[in-house]
């Protein structure tokens, strides 16, 4: 089993990519918080019953990652409770400046159009958009094979071409 | 390169697809055709990240990770079963059989049979009594939830009742049953401090009350958010009614969608 000092590390390491992936996912603090540390408790009880050779963390955090937030987001759209979550938004007071994160009306009309699509798709796109994942690396992690991850991606971006052209984003 | 570069050539051509022959050409095409060099831009801005101000994860969640590998431990591996004399098997069955019968006999008889509630989300450190609460755990009544500064929880009994409880709320679950007679779901919370969102499925045969300092709000099916103060209490009703009473022995049937306060002196 893992030291706490090495899941420290681990953690100091990928946390920020992770969390950065899941919001971009989930496009909700809270949610990603959560998913963020179920990844990582996930991961500590895997790594008390087998090893994971410390060039596999990150694929291993992914996938799980992955799997997660899929999971989550098949919930959310099965789950529609909009009034109640609206309540308990007035809860939150860190949301806000979060939000300026997205004023680019290109990226909002994206992530509109993105929250649409199949939760995998999404989920690949996303790996590859915003955390620089080629093909090959998307693949080995998701044990996909690499023409998959990028025909899966060409589909995405030709939905998304489609949908910002009639946006006027593109002539 | 006659016209515009279409969409799946465009699209190729981000994504290395097309040979070097067709790249060459769509290049020139782009240093030439503004309107093409903008659909590109556009594209490629799409699959650049995001950018924007750096998100990170707030400090408690490292706490939770470091706080679940603390507790932690692996699951045991079964014991071996101790060998005991044959004869001893046909008392125990006759024993557990005798037992099960008077159980089923008492326990049909009882008119209460536990709803426990389970905490559906966990964020940050919430304490339970002394320990800390895990999602999924069983909450049963008796229990003293507290949530701290970045903590949030939510427990519910399947699609019946869900409460949500912000950062410093202390709740004590006092009631959590089913009316065998009646088939009514009782739950009784005792609300101390902080804010919580109480939330009720469609259908059921149901009375929820909130205890506070103040007073306390009783329903059979509204959705209500409230805050806890020190010097009152505020509530807010969606979604049908619900009564209010205060410690001075006042009470009134709320309105949808009204706000109401239960001050400590009236």
């Amino acid at each position: 089993m893992l030291s706490k000092d090495q899941i420290s590390g681990i953690y100091r390491q990928f946390s920020p990519e992770l969390y950065r992936y899941l919001y971009k996912l989930t496009r909700n603090t809270d949610a990603s918080e959560d998913l963020l540390q179920e990844v990582f408790e996930k991961f500590i009880a895997y790594t008390a019953e087998k090893e994971i050779q410390a060039d596999k963390h990150r694929a291993f955090l992914y996938k799980t990652a992955h799997n997660l937030s899929i999971n989550y987001l098949i919930k959310q759209n099965r789950d529609h409770c909009g009034d109640i979550n609206e309540m308990e938004e007035s809860l939150k007071t860190e949301d806000t400046c979060l939000d300026r994160l997205m004023l680019d009306d290109l990226n909002r009309a994206l992530y509109r159009v993105l929250e649409t699509l199949d939760p995998e798709s999404r989920s690949i796109f996303i790996m590859h958009k915003e955390d620089g994942m080629h093909y090959d690396e998307i693949a080995e992690t998701l044990s996909l094979s690499a023409r998959t991850v990028r025909r899966r991606i060409k589909n995405v971006l030709d939905i998304l071409y489609s949908e910002l052209k009639k946006d006027g984003f593109l002539t | 390169m006659k016209g515009h570069l279409t969409k799946s050539i465009l699209i190729g051509y981000i994504q290395n697809n097309l040979n070097e022959r067709r790249s060459a050409a769509v290049r020139d095409h782009l240093e030439a055709c503004d309107l093409c060099r903008k659909n590109f831009t556009v594209l490629k801005n799409i699959t650049a990240p995001s950018g924007g101000k750096k998100i990170k994860p707030r400090r408690s969640v490292l706490a939770g990770v470091l706080d679940y590998y603390d507790n932690y431990t692996r699951p045991a591996e079964p014991a071996p079963a101790p060998r005991r004399p044959r004869l001893r098997y046909a008392a125990i069955a006759l024993g557990a059989a005798c037992a099960c019968v008077i159980i089923f006999a008492l326990h049909s008889q009882l008119q209460y049979e536990n709803a426990p509630l389970y905490a559906s989300r966990v964020k940050g450190t919430v304490r339970a009594d002394n320990g800390i609460l895990r999602k999924g755990q069983v909450v049963r009544p008796g229990v003293l939830l507290t949530t701290g500064e970045d903590s949030k929880l939510a427990i519910m009994y399947g699609k019946v009742m869900k409460l949500t409880a912000g950062p410093h709320s202390r709740i004590s679950i006092t009631k959590s049953h089913i009316d065998r007679k009646s088939g009514k779901i009782h739950f009784e919370m005792v609300i101390d401090s902080g804010s919580v969102f109480a939330r009720t499925g469609k259908g059921w045969k149901l009375q929820y009350t909130l205890v506070t300092p103040h007073g306390k709000v009783s329903s059979t099916g509204s959705r209500i958010a409230m805050r806890v103060e020190p010097s009152k209490t505020r509530v807010m009703v969606k979604d049908g009614t619900a009564n209010i009473a205060s410690n001075k022995g006042h009470s009134l049937d709320t309105e949808e969608g009204n706000g109401y306060s239960i001050p400590t002196r009236e």
